[in-house]
């Protein structure tokens, strides 16, 4: 291995420095990751059940999650004496510049008790972002069956208006609406007996 | 496939990364002098983005199945800038003439944001390989389309009557942002060409 | 190097502020500048982030600077920066989540923002460990603040809004430090004196611009007492400057020449 142009100790001194800070370096995350790593995975779950708590705020408790596929979940809303009031949708819908996931709040009568929306943060600032709001959330309340998007003034009982130069935005969080409804119009409707 | 175009054509004009998502804003402002200049170093963004993707696939894999996903960050850069440093070697001794067209831009592209950036938004947004690959080209042609047509702009204004107050990089800036908000325009693209 | 001992920490420090402040005159890090000043908590947070990674690492770089072998400076030094960046990447994630969903990518990117390795390369891998560490501190203090001075003015002239979230910030501190005060809202007077915010404040292109007019402000503020103006000349200021080779072909045409 001698040769003139390349004696070892150039090669392997900075090689060795090289992995030793290497080393160091993944020994020190992987303690942090311990550290942190229960808090991490806690704080969606915590999220979610703040979410739920206020989309349907009288329930006593909710039952547990149904996946029904990879973009809608539900969980049973029930009252103090375990019967269902209601449901807590979760949808993941794709927006303008990519997932947003919206937490809608059915009554068993259908109609929409509140909507919360869980995650937009790749919507523009300023615009899309704008669904999150209230005054945009509120047209929402009272509502049943699908409800389409219109750029003005609502006309009629089932039109949502879309916020000002963010329609993709707001008819991408409609769809989940949507999707919450038709599901729970489909599958849950009457009785109050479908949780399972 | 709908999915396939709708990521290319988000990544070219609507979430166009340079003008609305600020990836690789400083060869953006300092490369964008000449045309020549920023097609040779958006060809080497371009490629060195899907090489990184395509190597750093696998390797997310294998972090995911071991549980260590905390060395994302530091083993990508890594891999990002071992991978700049081959193709720079490769070319340079077996493609002598391509060296000397892009060569020059390859190590300025280690820190580049945009290349980082683009491999940790794949990794984030959970996509196939098909689809990391097709995000990654459409975020390159992106920058190449932002490059290109900001030193058209560039080259106008050198015979420009500008303040003095402006002169230099505060002008530039202020003509990236009207090309920025050129881009605004194709906001509703996806949905016109019924892409979502 | 030499002289080291006979600057003053104080000018260190200071320098990073006004004279050297890394956005605004030297022009570093402008992609988190423009992307994360939508909203003044977000740029405090991202400021914070930068300046616990700056200091760290120039601590750690200039305590290794005599061990790294100068053929493997730079991956070293990226190894230190990326490894402190995933650390406080994982706090953030851990204890002010509001914060990591709103930089997003943006926060691992710091790893490759050159405030970071332009200062290990510039100053940690020469100067003592003290004054490292007074010199990240001083540049990660001059970068938060010209990004909270975009930020204000993009969020109340965009916005309509001041301090917004800044809750989801002090998270750490309680769920309710700020006795449920969260910023605050202009737009109820706003409404009532028939205005609306400029969203195009807090869009992208507002954000070029708003930067672009701070820059010319400083430049006329530098020129004032003599000094150049900020300039983005193709890379001088990149951290791969000294191992580029196309910065190498120009000197050596330019050595050609003369």
């Amino acid at each position: 291995m001698k040769s003139k142009k390349f004696s070892p100790k150039e090669i392997l001194i900075p090689t060795l420095v090289l992995l030793v800070i290497c080393v160091c370096a993944s020994a020190l995350l992987g303690y942090t990751n311990s550290l942190t790593k229960d808090k991490i995975a806690s704080i969606d779950a915590e999220n979610k059940v703040k979410a739920m708590a206020e989309v349907m705020a009288e329930a006593d408790s909710f039952g547990d999650e149904v996946t029904v596929s990879e973009t809608l979940r539900y969980s049973p809303a029930l009252d103090s004496d375990g019967n269902v009031t209601g449901y807590a949708f979760t949808v993941y819908e794709s927006g303008y510049g990519g997932e947003i996931q919206v937490m809608t709040g059915i009554n068993t009568d259908g109609t929409i008790n509140k909507i919360v929306v869980l995650a937009a943060d790749n919507e523009t600032p300023g615009l899309g972002q704008n669904i999150k709001k209230d005054s945009f959330l509120d047209q929402f309340i009272g509502k049943s069956g699908e409800l389409t998007v219109v750029k003005n003034a609502v006309s009629s009982d089932d039109e949502i208006q879309a916020i000002t130069s963010a329609t993709i935005s707001s008819s991408a969080l409609t769809r989940a609406v949507n999707a919450a409804s038709e599901y729970f119009g489909e599958n849950l409707k009457e009785g109050g007996e479908g949780n399972g | 496939m709908k999915y396939l175009i709708a990521l290319l054509v988000m990544g070219l004009l609507t979430n166009n990364f340079v003008l609305s998502k600020f990836y690789g804003i400083c060869p953006f402002l300092g490369v964008s002098k000449k045309l020549n200049t920023a097609v040779g170093m958006s060809a080497a963004v371009i490629a060195v983005m899907l090489l990184a993707t395509a190597a750093t696939y696998p390797i997310n894999k294998l972090l995911i199945s071991r549980n260590l996903e905390y060395l994302q960050t530091v083993v990508f850069i890594l891999v990002i800038a071992a991978l700049v440093q081959m193709v720079e070697i490769i070319l340079k001794k077996f493609m002598k003439p391509l060296y000397n067209a892009l060569g020059i831009y390859l190590p300025l592209i280690t820190t580049n944001c945009a290349v980082l950036g683009v491999v940790l938004l794949n990794v984030e947004e959970e996509y196939t390989f098909i689809q990391a690959m097709v995000n990654s080209l459409g975020a390159g042609l992106g920058f190449m389309l932002a490059m290109v047509l900001f030193a058209g702009v560039r080259k106008k204004m050198e015979s420009c009557d500008i303040p003095e107050f402006l002169k230099g990089l505060p002008i530039t800036l202020i003509a990236a942002s009207l090309v920025s908000l050129s881009f605004l325009g194709f906001s509703g693209i996806i949905e016109g060409m019924g892409l979502i | 190097m030499a002289d080291a001992k006979k600057r003053s920490l104080g000018k260190e420090f200071t320098k990073g502020l006004v004279k050297e402040n890394p956005v605004l005159r030297l022009v570093l890090g402008t992609c988190p500048t423009l992307a994360v000043t939508t909203s003044v908590t977000n740029a405090i947070g991202m400021g914070i982030a930068a300046t616990i990674v700056l200091v760290c690492s120039n601590i750690v770089i200039s305590a290794l600077r005599k061990l790294i072998p100068d053929k493997v400076r730079i991956p070293a030094y990226i190894v230190i920066i990326a490894s402190f960046v995933t650390i406080v990447q994982m706090l953030v994630k851990a204890f002010v989540p509001a914060l990591n969903t709103a930089l997003g990518a943006f926060l691992p990117l710091i790893v490759v923002n050159c405030i970071i390795l332009g200062r290990a390369e510039a100053f940690a891998s020469k100067n003592t460990v003290l004054y490292s560490a007074v010199d990240g501190l001083g540049m990660g203090v001059g970068f938060t603040a010209a990004l909270c001075l975009m930020g204000t003015i993009r969020e109340v002239l965009g916005a309509g809004t001041f301090l917004n979230g800044i809750q989801d910030l002090l998270i750490l501190f309680g769920d309710n430090v700020l006795n449920g005060w969260n910023g605050f809202d202009l737009n109820s007077g706003l409404e009532a004196a028939g205005l609306q915010p400029i969203t195009l404040f807090i869009l992208p292109a507002g954000g070029f611009f708003v930067f672009g007019i701070l820059i010319a402000l400083a430049n006329k503020i530098a020129e004032g007492s003599g000094k150049p103006k900020a300039q983005l000349n193709g890379c001088e200021h990149c951290p791969m400057a000294g191992s580029c080779t196309k910065l190498a072909q120009e000197n050596k045409s330019k050595e050609a020449e003369a």
